[in-house]
């Protein structure tokens, strides 16, 4: 990393950190998610061990991550604040002053907002893993049909590191989007339409449609927590999944730079 | 801090052929003039007049549509330490409400490696060493022009370049920033301020680039423009006026009488004037050389170019 490139990440790291709004959305991912999950886990009980003790096809894994598809919504209000809080307070007219090399000060707020977002990610997805087993254990996913599992499991470490890069890559998908539309309120819609639109008119189609929808949607990344063969799985493995996620995020990112470099401040 | 700075007190602002055009107005118009070191140069035009625009570009924050801007011989966008060499005030609101002042003054100064000593250092500097922890959403128009004076100073460059600073500061906060814009031009900086209003330059500035619709008008020193705006006129009283018009006619002077017992009197100056009086022992109640201030001039200069059009210019 250059000099010039240094100080800006360690600027960019001071004032995300400044900025209450990244501590409150960062309580918020870890929060919603946490709380979701365990709603889900207390709630949701199996019979499978009474239907003659045959393994019963409850995903425990992602059932354990399952609040990250509210939680995300938070993920992507922090992403997107990186940006827009810029353009809002005209503290971008300060940044470009105090850092001219605009892809310098666009590559440094990339680093920051995946760094903070992947600790929040890890922070969050580990929590709810472990909020959700004895949750989990006492409504009856216990063994044969339900072997316990544990994070060092190849599956689970898969399944929890996974979500945390997955909660990145959403966050720089925001920030990519507000860096394009810069306000606060429109950024932050756009960007949770795109991510939970195609998941929100799934159920309306079947075949082809609701394929392509699955294809192109940014959610595809929650795969990444699939641990077991269920009917409505994506049509996708877990790597695959996360990989569409990541082209949504590195397109916003793309457009976004473009733009960061060329208008006037 | 210091002389580890490496502090290069020869650095100019060039502006030749700046030009900025917004959709169907151009904002600055073939703009060319020089800002030098070791005086206050002030940059005078009416709202819209393209003074914002020209300093946005000239930190490389917009692009011209023609032209170039240079600072210390190179475009301010390719230097590595800007704030070190450039400190610029352009909004004093362009800092996020929920910040603290001092966190703002922490970001900058770690983008340009600038100890965090200075942070107190400038902040004592501009008054505001006691607020350093609150959050600036909460300051007064006039502690967010001192917080973005003193982020300006942050790098203790040797060119500053302020928009419109005496905005929203209180008159005790007016006479300390001219003092102030005056010391820094003694120690050798480049000062450029801006400002709609020319009597808030008068006594500040040395040299005055003033442009009106985005085009120069005038690009001279404040002696200059004071002397070529005073027509020399004497202004007197006598109650002997018939008796002074004969003698001051005779000496060659023009005079014309413009009350009961008052004259105006031009090509004379006052002290041969009072010299003449006295020789023909006639009497003078008063004696009065007028002088014209630089808002005579900047309204003579700008009268053509007033524009009521705020758009375009956050200044």
């Amino acid at each position: 990393m250059s000099a010039i490139a240094r100080r800006a990440v360690t600027a960019e790291w001071t004032k995300l950190r400044s900025m209450p709004s990244t501590t409150w959305t960062a309580l918020a991912v870890v929060g919603i998610t946490v709380g979701l999950t365990a709603f889900m886990a207390s709630t949701s009980s199996t019979d499978a061990n009474q239907a003659g003790g045959l393994p019963g096809d409850d995903d425990v894994v992602a059932n354990a991550l399952f609040g990250v598809w509210l939680g995300q919504v938070a993920m992507v209000a922090l992403g997107a604040l990186a940006a827009t809080s810029e353009f809002a307070t005209g503290t971008i007219r300060a940044t470009l002053s105090a850092i001219p090399r605009r892809g310098v000060a666009f590559g440094a707020k990339v680093t920051i907002v995946a760094g903070i977002a992947f600790a929040i990610g890890a922070v969050t997805s580990v929590a709810s893993f472990l909020v959700a087993q004895p949750l989990q254990h006492g409504n009856g996913y216990n063994a044969p049909a339900y072997p316990h599992v544990s994070l060092t499991d190849p599956l689970v470490l898969r399944a929890v590191v996974g979500t945390a890069l997955y909660l990145t890559l959403l966050a720089l998908f925001a920030m990519g989007v507000a860096a394009i539309v810069r306000h606060t309120a429109a950024a932050t819609t756009v960007a949770v339409t795109l991510v939970l639109a195609p998941t929100v008119v799934l159920g309306f189609f079947t075949g082809t449609i609701r394929e392509v929808l699955q294809w192109l949607s940014p959610v595809a990344g929650m795969s990444i927590q699939v641990t077991r063969d269920r009917f409505d799985n994506p049509p996708y493995g877990p790597w695959v999944g996360l990989g569409l996620t990541a082209a949504w995020a590195i397109g916003a990112l793309l457009v976004g730079a473009w733009l960061w470099r060329r208008r006037d401040a | 801090m210091g002389p580890a700075y490496g502090r290069r007190m020869d650095e100019t602002i060039e502006v030749r052929g700046l030009t900025k055009r917004y959709r169907d107005t151009v904002a600055v118009d073939d703009l060319t003039f020089s800002v030098l070191p070791g005086r206050v140069t002030g940059f005078v035009g009416p709202n819209g007049a393209g003074k914002s625009t020209t300093m946005r570009m000239i930190l490389g924050l917009a692009a011209p549509d023609a032209g170039t801007a240079s600072v210390g011989g190179e475009p301010y966008v390719r230097k590595p330490f800007p704030l070190r060499e450039v400190g610029a005030l352009l909004d004093a609101s362009d800092t996020h409400p929920s910040r603290r002042a001092r966190d703002h003054l922490r970001w900058l100064a770690e983008s340009n490696d600038i100890p965090r000593s200075r942070i107190t250092e400038v902040l004592e500097l501009v008054g505001l060493a006691d607020v350093g922890g609150r959050r600036t959403g909460g300051f007064s128009l006039g502690m967010a022009q001192r917080l973005g004076i003193a982020a300006a100073l942050l790098g203790d460059p040797p060119i500053l370049m302020l928009d419109e600073p005496v905005n929203g500061l209180d008159p005790e906060g007016i006479v300390w920033i001219r003092g102030f814009l005056r010391s820094l031009a003694a120690e050798g900086r480049t000062v450029f301020v801006s400002s709609h209003l020319m009597s808030e330059l008068q006594g500040t500035a040395d040299h005055l680039v003033v442009i009106g619709r985005g085009r120069l008008l005038v690009d001279a020193s404040v002696e200059e423009l004071l002397s070529s705006a005073a027509n020399g006129a004497v202004v007197l009283r006598t109650p002997d006026r018939t008796e002074v018009m004969t003698v001051l006619a005779n000496a060659g002077a023009t005079v014309v009488s413009t009350r009961a017992d008052a004259l105006s009197v031009t090509g004379l100056g006052a002290e041969r004037i009072a010299g003449l009086v006295a020789e023909h022992r006639l009497r003078l109640l008063e004696l009065t050389p007028h002088r014209a201030t630089l808002e005579d001039v900047y309204l003579e200069l700008t009268r053509d170019a007033v524009e009521h059009a705020a758009r375009g210019d956050r200044g």
